[in-house]
């Protein structure tokens, strides 16, 4: 199992797992020091085994009936120290990170071809892929534009409301006690200085917002009251904890689980977290899709035990 | 398609009382107390139109009603096609364990029976282990206990113990074993809290001597929230999926219960646990107690089955519960009457409210 160190939704996967007597576990998560002990390819057979320090774990990729990926990557520490040549320690650097991560990717994709739940290769999905597949499925997707183009921008943001917001992941940036939001900001006028490719869309009127989760068959659908509170209007991830949404379960019509089933397959993912607008005239617009995103926050509000019937999916797999 | 309807978020759920009742946040850890012919309503009236239900209720206030359910954001307006898109909350409580909490106590020698004790408890991965000593223990006692205990595969530890350590060695106990989330001290010269690491301590000037101080209803305790909740409405809220030992070693549903299931010395928790008396105790729902079923606290109660007003039903309300839910009055409060005085046991100790006199205290009490 591979997870991260605070990855609650994997604990809990891997305590409905023991108690079902199932089966041996090994968790590895993305803070833990991977040692290859040794990768042997030859004509007839290969052998893949790794160690994992510091827990000490010797695993035989041979000996694996089941993978489960849940977020993260296998990691090891690059030892180069800079000789004081910045470009030449740059790329030395480089280079020792690339050398892994053609073992790392490797091992994986050996552990990928095992029965398995997620997909180490499929974590991300670009944003701008998914939405225009969101919108070969069917779905309303919000106008969007990236330029660097100060008159598309005008242009675009003339016409109607907009947002902002990144293309890729959200990272966390901050400097002592100075945060960096990255979340998503309203866009009314150009920026001032030139700016790098952005990531624009028309702002959706909002009813409300589904998270929906799909774990291959299953889908499970939450509703998030966050048009009420000013805080929430255009990303609810601006959690106001003193009043928190009102997240409640969420029955989706039928047409719209094809839909999503759908998606999933044109995409090529088997789980991960969708995020949609429900308009005031009832339309499913997508945003965005995240291979790794939350699983907690549905579990916990809607009282899904999403998590239990992973690990029955991953035990009906075994047992199969 | 106007909003016409209203829906309740599923997380916002009416608990009927006698007298009073109240509504659940399930979400925000928050309940409000409601008139009762609001929560008929509310459960009763699902799908009809506000308009409708003004129609219906004309001797009712409806709208001030709604503005309170609405401000609250315990209920939104809803079309009228959108109804069947918020589903009820899946009654569901589920653990990954075989039972998720044990208690041990302990006199004044907790070492006798303790690698007994810990090698049972270690048969289960169970998250918590509330451990007390009635007693005081010395120093290398109590780290010994803790030795034992954290090399076990419980998550979290929960002490109460008599004070009479140094600050010095209380912290130092912390540091090393981390697995101890709340350390109790009883017989404190003074009341205070403090977080060191990742645990809290708790300063306290009761004297905890014995398991018969258990027990109590307070509000203090009460909980509002989702496991709860859950827990509550399918089983015990007190005696589910928790296992005892006593001082004397005997496996107890809780320490403070009189039945014994066999001793830790000579008995396995596996055997106690196939006793058909033990898990049948899970199950003693909050709405099937005598008095309880007809309060508005039930589902955020901690419940006792040790201390009982009737011995001889084993569905009767806790002895030690101060409020009277026929006229919403706790002990101490204006007006207060103990349920004897609202209603009789039979002799097979059910309480059977006496629904006259009821309505008369209530009349004076509350007027209308």
């Amino acid at each position: 199992m591979l997870g991260e160190e605070a990855d609650y939704s994997t604990d809990l996967v891997m305590e409905w797992l023991l108690y079902a007597n199932g089966p041996n576990l090994i968790r590895v998560n993305t803070e833990d020091e991977i040692t290859i002990n040794k990768i042997k390819l030859e004509a007839a057979s290969s052998q893949v085994s790794i160690a994992v320090l510091p827990k000490h774990e010797n695993i035989n990729l041979d000996e694996l009936d089941f993978y489960f990926y849940r977020r993260g990557s296998l990691r090891k520490k690059n030892p180069y120290h800079p000789l004081g040549f910045p470009l030449a320690d740059h790329n030395i650097r480089t280079f020792i990170n690339w050398e892994w991560k053609v073992c790392s990717e490797y091992i994986i994709d050996c552990l990928s071809h095992k029965n398995s739940w997620g997909n180490y290769r499929k974590r991300v999905v670009n944003k701008l892929a998914s939405l225009q597949l969101a919108a070969k499925i069917g779905f309303k997707i919000p106008n969007t534009l990236v330029t660097e183009d100060v008159e598309c921008l005008k242009s675009f943001i003339r016409t109607k409301a907009c947002i902002i917001k990144p293309l890729s992941d959200i990272i966390p940036i901050h400097h002592d006690d100075h945060f960096l939001h990255m979340g998503t900001k309203e866009m009314s006028a150009p920026p001032l200085q030139s700016f790098y490719p952005s990531l624009l869309q028309t702002r959706i009127a909002k009813w409300i917002e589904i998270r929906v989760f799909v774990s291959y068959d299953k889908l499970y659908a939450m509703a998030i009251f966050s048009q009420n509170n000013t805080k929430t209007e255009l990303d609810y991830r601006n959690y106001d904890r003193s009043k928190m949404n009102r997240m409640v379960p969420f029955e989706l019509p039928g047409k719209i689980k094809a839909m999503v089933h759908a998606f999933m397959q044109e995409a090529n993912v088997d789980t991960g977290s969708i995020d949609f607008i429900l308009s005031p005239e009832r339309e499913y617009v997508f945003l965005e899709i995240n291979p790794v995103g939350n699983i907690e926050m549905l579990s916990e509000n809607c009282n899904y035990y999403i998590e239990k019937h992973i690990a029955e999916q991953i035990l009906d797999q075994i047992n199969s | 398609m106007s909003e016409s309807h209203y829906q309740l978020f599923s997380c916002c759920v009416p608990v009927r009382g006698f007298a009073r009742s109240a509504i659940y946040d399930l979400q925000r850890k928050d309940y409000w107390f409601i008139p009762n012919d609001l929560c008929d309503l509310l459960i009763k009236e699902k799908g009809l139109p506000i308009s409708g239900i003004n129609e219906k209720y004309k001797h009712l206030d409806i709208e001030s009603y709604f503005n309170f359910l609405f401000e609250n954001e315990i209920c939104f307006p809803c079309r009228k096609e959108d109804l069947d898109r918020f589903p009820e909350l899946d009654l569901q409580w589920n653990i990954p364990f075989e039972f998720e909490t044990a208690i041990v106590d302990f006199n004044r020698e907790p070492l006798v029976r303790l690698k007994r004790i810990v090698s049972e408890l270690n048969k289960y991965a169970i998250p918590n282990i509330q451990i007390r000593f009635f007693e005081a223990v010395e120093e290398d006692q109590f780290k010994e206990v803790l030795i034992q205990f954290s090399d076990s595969n419980m998550k979290f530890l929960e002490l109460i113990v008599l004070n009479r350590f140094s600050q010095e060695f209380i912290d130092s106990m912390l540091h090393e074993f981390p697995k101890i989330r709340l350390l109790i001290l009883t017989n404190s010269t003074k009341r205070s809290r403090r977080d060191v690491e990742q645990a809290t301590v708790f300063e306290t000037t009761e004297h905890i001597t014995s398991h018969c101080q258990c027990g109590l209803i307070q509000q203090a305790q009460f909980a509002v929230e989702m496991r709860t909740y859950c827990e509550s409405r399918l089983h015990n809220s007190c005696l589910n999926a928790k296992v005892s030992i006593d001082v004397h070693g005997n496996i107890k549903n809780c320490p403070s219960m009189k039945e014994s299931f066999g001793n830790i010395c000579d008995t396995s928790i596996e055997q106690a646990l196939q006793h058909v008396n033990f898990k049948s105790m899970w199950s003693i729902k909050k709405d099937d107690i005598e008095v309880c079923k007809d309060c508005e606290f039930r589902h955020m109660c901690s419940d006792c089955r040790a201390y009982l007003k009737k011995e001889n039903n084993r569905c009767s309300q806790p002895e030690k519960c101060n409020y009277n839910p026929y006229i919403a009055k706790w002990k101490g409060e204006e007006g207060y009457v103990p349920i004897e005085h609202c209603g009789t046991y039979n002799n097979r100790g059910n309480y059977i409210p006496d629904l006259i006199k009821i309505k008369q205290i209530n009349m004076d009490l509350w007027g209308g």
